[in-house]
């Protein structure tokens, strides 16, 4: 008895240095080290006094950063601005052990799907994503609770996003309204889809909405030994490379006459893939290397309307998965692992028991080990289909690739609809919220 | 020069916090930077050099990793791996925090690192009630302070209409 007392002061009394390389240990990505730092803070006296807030951790790189614009040189516009950088995390929420003495590690409730991007540190504010779909992210549906404490919740961070934004230079200057600055390529979308539906297109809008539109990115950083290995590799200009290393003043063309769909960092290395399923291999020489050929019987262009994903699984493979878009019934997902050895995508029913989140710009996957209430060898991906009022929308659609079975999860997997919307374990509590 | 005659027996005698006493190869000891220093600026002071804070137990676990690492020079980088891998995989946190401490304070950087990851992987994802839980931690934050740290870990959402 008198050694647990003994030893109750003892993990208390830990070592700063210590404390701190063990937080180090946690945070192997910028994004984690924000919860990490939160938890063990949140642990006793002695620990939140060891342990640095994040916000005054100097050696952790702080989103958004600010990148250079345009990427490709010469552009033929004379638009100014700059690139932003965002950081968005995916998280899977459960509910915390109520009593700590019977709490199993593991919890066997559906986790609720969530995806934020820090607004204001100081402040702690934040802004719900759409987990899957970059669009419709203007309004947040009316259950979403307007605030959320991680004390009373099992976070679980799951996959991180990078997006590129531009921010015009008249919006840096005047700086006051932060809404406008994010939207300045979603209103140039508007503008052209006014103008193409009357036939009337502004060719120099045109031009400048292609060069600070970034269709996907990854990024590579260790946020703890400095911020000098941390380098972006950004899809822009419907398909060209480019890449940047934090304090370059430009932007380094990947020289490459392919088209890209999706990149990721993956052991090291950038890896790339086109429209054809070809994959390139983007080493510290900075040039594309074919490593993967095409997949064979894709005679499709490059307008084929088949969109590849790269997805990088939790028990460290690369996949592909391949979208045939489309309403409901067309649309369906075929999936590819990396063969290492030979070089080769070859096709699976199967994803061991992982389970893939292929969103339109971010890509993550998990294991049902890890959280056994979800189903295994399934994709969750955004759907189109049509409201009530006929309108083009966005559902959560599911592809079962046991039974290769494809719809919405509404429909395909009612029991896991608590994951896209509020479960109920969180709607039980207490009405905080209300005002 | 004066400082490796004496100890040109290549050996030297640890002594644990209950007086176990270890006899050790130089090239053992030099694993840990606190010794190495020791050696390097003074030696004639003792043939015993005392570790007043790490048992014998701990002790005999430091030189185990010391040793292994040692020995093995550069070559087989897989094989200690998998050394350390096994190296922590049973032990029980009591232990494991005496370890980290010993690592610490004898300047062990490869067991050190190997040690805070393995104490990182256990509290991982976990909420704060069950690294309480883990590590037997009372909370000991008065009122004031427990209303402070729900303040830090409230997030407000932004976008509504």
């Amino acid at each position: 008895m008198e050694e647990t007392t003994q030893e109750q002061q003892q993990w208390s009394r830990l070592p700063r240095e210590i404390l701190i390389t063990i937080a180090k240990c946690l945070s192997k990505t910028a994004a984690a080290a924000r919860l990490d730092t939160l938890r063990l803070r949140s642990v006793c006296k002695s620990w939140r006094s060891s342990i640095p807030t994040f916000n005054q951790q100097q050696e952790t790189l702080h989103f958004p950063l600010g990148l250079p614009f345009p990427i490709s040189p010469n552009p033929n516009h004379s638009l100014r601005g700059r690139f932003s950088l965002a950081q968005s995390t995916i998280y899977f929420l459960q509910p915390a052990p109520s009593s700590p003495s019977s709490s199993p590690s593991k919890s066997s409730s559906l986790p609720w799907l969530l995806r934020v991007e820090e607004k204001d540190a100081e402040k702690g504010k934040w802004k719900p994503l759409n987990p899957l779909s970059k669009v419709s992210t203007d309004s947040i549906p009316k259950w979403f609770p307007k605030s959320l404490n991680l004390l009373d919740l099992r976070f679980s961070q799951i996959g991180v996003a990078y997006s590129i934004r531009f921010v015009h230079e008249d919006a840096r200057t005047t700086g006051s309204n932060k809404e406008d600055e994010e939207d300045w390529t979603t209103m140039r979308i508007k503008t052209l889809m006014e103008q193409s539906s009357s036939l009337r297109v502004d060719a120099t809008l045109a031009e400048e909405f292609k060069s600070t539109l970034i269709l996907r990115v990854a990024v590579s950083l260790s946020p703890w030994s400095g911020s000098d290995d941390y380098a972006v590799m950004a899809i822009h200009n419907q398909g060209k490379l480019g890449f940047y290393k934090l304090g370059d003043e430009k932007w380094i063309p990947i020289s490459d006459e392919s088209k890209y769909h999706d990149v990721v960092h993956h052991r090291g290395k950038f890896y790339a893939v086109d429209y054809q399923g070809g994959a390139v291999v983007i080493d510290s020489d900075l040039t594309a290397k074919q490593t993967v050929p095409p997949l064979s019987g894709h005679g499709c262009g490059p307008r084929g309307g088949q969109i590849k994903f790269l997805v990088k699984s939790g028990d460290d493979h690369l996949y592909l998965v391949d979208k045939f878009p489309g309403s409901k019934s067309v649309v369906h997902l075929e999936v590819y692992k990396l063969n290492e050895t030979n070089k080769k995508w070859e096709r699976v029913n199967h994803l061991n028991d992982q389970v893939f989140f292929v969103g339109d710009d971010c890509c993550f996957s998990v294991s049902t080990q890890d959280f056994p209430a979800l189903k295994g060898n399934c994709i969750y991906f955004p759907l189109t289909c049509y409201n009530f009022y006929g309108e083009e929308d966005f559902c959560d659609g599911v592809q079962n690739l046991e039974n290769g079975k494809c719809g919405p999860v509404e429909l395909f997997q009612p029991d896991h609809m608590p994951m896209f919307t509020l479960p109920t374990w969180l709607k039980s509590k207490p009405p905080a919220s209300k005002k | 020069m004066a400082s490796s005659i004496e100890n040109n027996n290549e050996k030297l005698t640890l002594k644990s916090s209950d007086g176990e006493e270890f006899l050790v190869e130089k090239h053992v000891a030099l694993q840990s930077t606190l010794l190495q220093n020791m050696l390097d600026s003074d030696c004639s002071s003792a043939d015993v050099i005392p570790l007043p804070k790490i048992d014998a137990r701990t002790l005999a676990l430091v030189l185990g990793y010391c040793k292994k690492h040692a020995d093995a020079s550069s070559s087989k980088q897989g094989e200690l791996n998998s050394f350390d891998s096994e190296f922590l995989k049973d032990m029980d946190m009591g232990a494991l925090f005496n370890l980290v401490l010993a690592a610490n304070f004898m300047e062990i950087k490869g067991l050190l690192d190997i040690a805070a990851q393995k104490i990182a992987d256990t509290i991982k994802d976990k909420p704060h009630q069950e690294v309480r839980e883990i590590f037997h931690v009372e909370n000991d934050y008065t009122p004031e302070e427990e209303a402070a740290v729900r303040e830090e870990n409230r997030w407000a959402f932004e976008g509504f209409p």
